[in-house]
């Protein structure tokens, strides 16, 4: 009985809980730039662009992270190649068949949607395990920084010693509820459950913290993208 | 409003960039400043983690409905070491994953520590220069360089084709650029002249952080230029020329004239004829991207191009060797805002890292497109007994023109 109060509730309560606080903190964070809009005044100006601003945007995206100057500038390729391997897996994984039908159940409950394209399931279980080692190493490597004195020891705040776990809590009971019915097929509702109660308290904590990168590093990446376009690099 | 005065160079675009950054490090990676130095106050990020700390009340939704400042002061005079711990290269841009512009949130950090004059020692003789003599050098002669020409030049002459910015190093620190750049023009037969009324470009105000008298230096050089009705303004310094391009639009500052770094013209002359080489070098040169002019000014191609005429035309790739670290991923000269006069062994660091790297080039000469790259590396390759030469382009170029 108080199990299944529990599926209720982390499947119709919660989502709205979620829902309402992740609106708020958006809503707070588009309030205050609303509040001090202020725009550059070179960035405006069609003439002054060299290149053109879709290329350059193009290669923000997607050029910059290949092997080019801005990769070449790097001591560090490891943690680079870790770091974006990371992102990649994120975003690869929130496209499986398994998390696309579960957010598509738990918004059918109240909006009907038309079925969208997603990928497939093969690889989940590997990209799973990819995700879990880079951000176990990105953590890691925090963890030493911190530990030796090196610039993360000054540039790290509490907020950095939450997200990782937080994300790595989330990796790792995904990957274990996948692996359930064969391994532990008496606890898969439970893993299951705090999977998925782990994944809306991420979201909840996304306006209030560095996840909110994943939203306005596409506002960043863009602008950076039309400066080198303005410059000529696009 | 307290706050509103603190909070007056910060655009919502560069809210936005504090609040993407992830605190990962790669900038501290890609810095000459922290990688010569090994300080943990000169990591970039730490810089806007500072910034952060202090404006962060200000501009919660609370502080910007409040009338009152709660800038942290506290934060703020702590922070004036790192701040200043930088020579506003840029090359944090370059590094950093997500393409945070942290040299630009570095000027509005330096702004509103120059505000409540938390700026160190050595800059305040630099800030007194600026107001009594419009250049951070303390010199009242900034002419001095035209009695040393060998023919008249033209000065204040209405409706030239180009006025010749000379800038505030080539005036004062190294004459022979401006005396270069003078010998170019007129051996183009360009129509062109200089102001004798000329104030600093307002890079060194940047540097400093005083972005008010920035604007007013703009505003009144823009001013100047417009009364002599000019087509063309040409820039011998890297600095001037992105000030003029960049960031007089940034500062509000609007102009009706084209500005050409001489680079350009240069080029331009060369490819029209207007300019013929002579005798060309045999010797192996690299070029040094000055940052103002390279990642932060789009000029990339063309001063090497101009080199390329030069140098013996059959074998270019061998006599123009490239350093490791150029373009747009170039490797500061160490000699950038002012970091020379606050710590100059570190700029010492940075130069002879820079001067190492040509020298596992090959090569013989070393040409920069900024007077202050060429101060630096002059001063660097003398110090350390560095046998390579170092050159302005304006300088190797008038050295190289045809004579008839």
């Amino acid at each position: 009985m108080f199990e299944e109060q529990i599926i209720v509730f982390i499947n119709t309560v919660l989502p709205l809980i979620t829902l309402f606080i992740f609106t708020y903190g958006v809503s707070l964070r588009f309030l205050k730039w609303f509040m001090m809009w202020k725009v550059s005044p070179a960035l405006i100006g069609l003439k002054s662009y060299r290149g053109s601003r879709l290329k350059g945007i193009f290669n923000s995206f997607v050029l910059d992270h290949l092997p080019s100057y801005s990769l070449a500038a790097r001591k560090d390729i490891a943690f680079y190649v870790v770091g974006v391997g990371m992102h990649i897996m994120f975003i690869a994984l929130l496209l499986t068949k398994v998390h696309i039908d579960s957010i598509l159940a738990l918004i059918k409950q109240y909006i009907a949607i038309p079925t969208i394209f997603y990928v497939s399931k093969p690889f989940t279980h590997i990209l799973s395990v990819i995700f879990i080692s880079c951000l176990t190493l990105m953590f890691v490597r925090r963890l030493y920084q911190y530990a030796t004195n090196k610039p993360l020891r000054v540039i790290s705040s509490i907020g950095d010693f939450i997200a990782v776990p937080l994300l790595l809590i989330i990796g790792v009971t995904g990957l274990i509820a996948a692996l359930s019915s064969q391994l532990f097929p008496d606890y898969r509702l439970y893993i299951i459950v705090f999977h998925m109660a782990a994944v809306q308290v991420f979201i909840m904590y996304t306006p209030f913290s560095k996840f909110f990168h994943g939203i306005t590093s596409v506002i960043v990446m863009t602008l950076s993208g039309l400066k080198k376009a303005a410059l000529g690099g696009g | 409003m307290v706050a509103e005065s603190f909070l007056k160079e910060l655009r919502t675009s560069q809210i936005v960039e504090l609040e993407t950054c992830v605190r990962c490090g790669a900038c501290s990676e890609v810095c000459p400043v922290y990688e010569q130095d090994r300080n943990i106050i000169s990591v970039p990020a730490l810089k806007l983690q500072e910034l952060r700390k202090i404006i962060g009340k200000d501009i919660s939704i609370l502080g910007l409905i409040s009338s009152t400042s709660r800038v942290n002061l506290k934060e703020l005079r702590k922070a004036s070491e790192a701040a200043y711990l930088c020579t506003l290269c840029g090359r944090c841009w370059i590094g950093c994953i997500l393409g945070i512009r942290n040299r630009e949130l570095r000027e509005v950090l330096r702004s509103m520590i120059y505000r409540v004059g938390y700026i160190p020692e050595p800059l305040k003789n630099i800030d007194e220069s600026l107001m009594k003599y419009k250049n951070p050098y303390g010199s009242g002669e900034r002419l001095e360089w035209l009695k040393k020409l060998g023919f008249q030049a033209p000065v204040n002459i209405k409706g030239s084709n180009i006025l010749y910015f000379v800038g505030c190093t080539s005036a004062i620190r190294d004459p022979s650029i401006a005396e270069s750049t003078a010998y170019i023009l007129r051996s183009a037969g360009e129509s062109w002249t200089v102001m004798d009324n000329e104030w600093c470009c307002g890079s060194a105000w940047v540097a400093l952080g005083n972005m008010d008298a920035a604007r007013n230096f703009a505003k009144r050089n823009v001013k100047e230029i417009e009364s002599l009705n000019i087509e063309k303004v040409v820039v011998s310094c890297a600095e001037c020329y992105r000030m003029f391009k960049w960031e007089y639009p940034e500062l509000n500052v609007d102009y009706s004239f084209e500005v050409l770094h001489i680079s350009e013209l240069i080029n331009k002359y060369l490819n029209e004829g207007k300019l013929k080489i002579g005798k060309r070098i045999v010797e192996k040169i690299t070029y040094h991207d000055p940052c103002s002019l390279s990642r932060l000014g789009g000029i990339i191609n063309e001063p090497r191009n101009v080199l390329r005429h030069i140098i013996p035309k059959e074998a270019d790739f061998h006599y123009l060797v490239e350093m490791p670290e150029n373009r747009m991923n170039t490797y500061c000269c160490g000699g950038g805002a002012f970091l020379e006069f606050i710590h100059p062994e570190l700029t010492l660091k940075i130069a002879e890292h820079r001067l190492n790297q040509a020298g596992r080039a090959g090569a013989e000469i070393l040409v920069s497109a900024c007077p202050i790259c060429k101060v630096t590396f002059t001063n660097a390759a003398n110090k350390l007994s560095k046998n390579i030469k170092i050159y302005d382009i304006t300088e190797l170029v008038a050295k190289h023109i045809y004579k008839s």
